[in-house]
């Protein structure tokens, strides 16, 4: 029988043990991904918890708040030609300031407090700024592995998912490999014009029938979009072996893209 | 100190985020692991729950509580990486894990394969209060508070994880009975 606090050490101890630093590519995948992330901005900040406020305190900010909200019905009313919702009440686009808030809105004079930072944010890789190619070919316990590269061949920066759903296809085109459709999207990751990302595709079990060269790998995008790697060399046929029953389903899987 | 990093990140400072996230990515990662024992699910999750941070900080209302606040979007990550891995199988494992048991004065192999296994077959969110409790040595009014939870459930969590693994423990220190002896 195990005694209470021996269990407890032997948890304790159990749970301390393991990696305490992140790999470092997890912090280079955020600090690359981040700034192309746009910041959640509340409307109004509350403070923390309002049961902190006395009585008097709660009534002042309620009144205030209900005070801040006439005022600003009572501007755009006088300000809008024949009342809320008149004809000619829309300014023309042009002059609509790219970050619209209640005090543009309500006046004509700039807003004097400051609007959150607009963040330059890259766009989503396409296929036609992507230039994919296997770097090797590994054999493992019935399975192959290719590793991969992805270049940024385009001109700007631009942003993709670390996992897409991989597949093996011959030079026909055939999917000898289907990988399984992602679930819940994953990571950002920003990538430079010039940039490469690496992969590792990993798949087993081919039971088809013999492929046509070159063999190579593609990605599905989760926005559906594909890239096609270049293969190894034009008469690369590498397919992992056969181990299940003739005809029998192969498995492809990857790794996360990552600098 | 953080606190005036936090400040600064809300209101769009990028220097000062990259700066939070130098200093909490390896505590996150420990966490993460601790929960889903998978180093890339750890590592998904810690990116995830970094960028969910950068994204989210302006909501966050007392920069005091960054760090409670952070380790609940680890733990969220940790679900999320957890409800997806059982989705889509088994990954890809090319990389030797550096979680191999080595013995140790307090644990033998075969109980840490006992633990490693009980621990695998609970809950994420049992996972995560046994992770709060016994690596970051969190109370339970600071576990509750950071995964959003009354006391009671976190009580309850722990009390009912820790039982299990006890007898994930047990069973296997348990004497073979003559009759599992003839099977």
């Amino acid at each position: 029988m195990t005694t209470e606090p021996i269990f407890d050490r032997q948890l304790d101890g159990w749970i301390k043990d393991g990696p305490t630093e992140a790999p470092g590519q997890v912090l280079d995948g955020v600090l690359a991904a981040f700034p192309s992330t746009r910041q959640r901005r509340g409307a109004l900040r509350l403070p923390w918890r309002n049961s902190r406020m006395n009585v008097f305190t709660r009534l002042l900010a309620s009144a205030t708040l209900v005070a801040f909200g006439a005022a600003v019905v009572v501007v755009i009313v006088r300000q809008t030609p024949g009342g809320i919702g008149g004809v000619g009440s829309t300014p023309p686009a042009a002059a609509t300031p790219a970050t619209p808030s209640i005090a543009t809105a309500a006046t004509p004079t700039p807003p004097t407090t400051p609007t959150p930072t607009a963040i330059e944010s890259p766009g989503p890789c396409v296929p036609a700024d992507l230039s994919a190619r296997i770097t090797l070919w590994e054999g493992a316990a019935g399975h192959r592995i290719a590793h991969v590269q992805m270049t940024n061949v385009g001109s700007d920066p631009c942003v993709i998912r670390t996992m897409a759903q991989p597949q093996l296809v011959d030079g026909s085109g055939s999917i000898l490999i289907d990988g399984v459709p992602l679930g819940a999207p994953s990571v950002a990751q920003m990538i430079e014009p010039g940039a490469i990302l690496s992969t590792l595709v990993q798949d087993g079990n081919y039971c088809g029938p013999v492929p046509m060269a070159p063999v190579t790998v593609a990605f599905v995008m989760p926005d559906g979009a594909r890239v096609l790697a270049a293969p190894a060399s034009p008469t690369d046929a590498t397919v992992p072996p056969c181990l299940g029953a003739a005809g029998s389903a192969g498995d492809i899987e990857m790794h996360p893209w990552a600098p | 100190m953080q606190a005036g990093l936090v400040e600064r990140a809300q209101g769009g400072d990028q220097d000062a985020f990259a700066a939070l996230a130098t200093g909490s990515v390896d505590r996150c990662y420990a966490v993460a692991y601790r929960i889903l024992r998978d180093m890339h699910l750890a590592q998904d999750a810690t990116q995830s729950a970094l960028l969910s941070a950068w994204r989210d900080l302006p909501t966050l209302r007392d920069p005091e509580r960054f760090e409670a606040w952070l380790y609940r979007l680890v733990v969220r990550a940790a679900y999320a990486e957890a409800t997806h891995d059982r989705r889509s199988g088994a990954r890809v494992a090319l990389i030797p894990s550096d979680d191999a048991g080595l013995p140790d004065a307090t644990n033998s192999i075969a109980d840490r394969d006992e633990l490693e296994r009980g621990f695998r077959r609970l809950p994420p969110d049992q996972r995560a209060v046994l992770v709060l409790h016994h690596y970051l040595g969190y109370p339970l009014t600071e576990i509750a508070e950071t995964l959003e939870i009354p006391v009671g459930t976190a009580r309850s969590r722990l009390h009912y994880a820790t039982r299990q693994l006890r007898a994930a423990i047990e069973a296997d220190a348990r004497p073979t009975t003559s009759k599992e002896r003839t099977a």
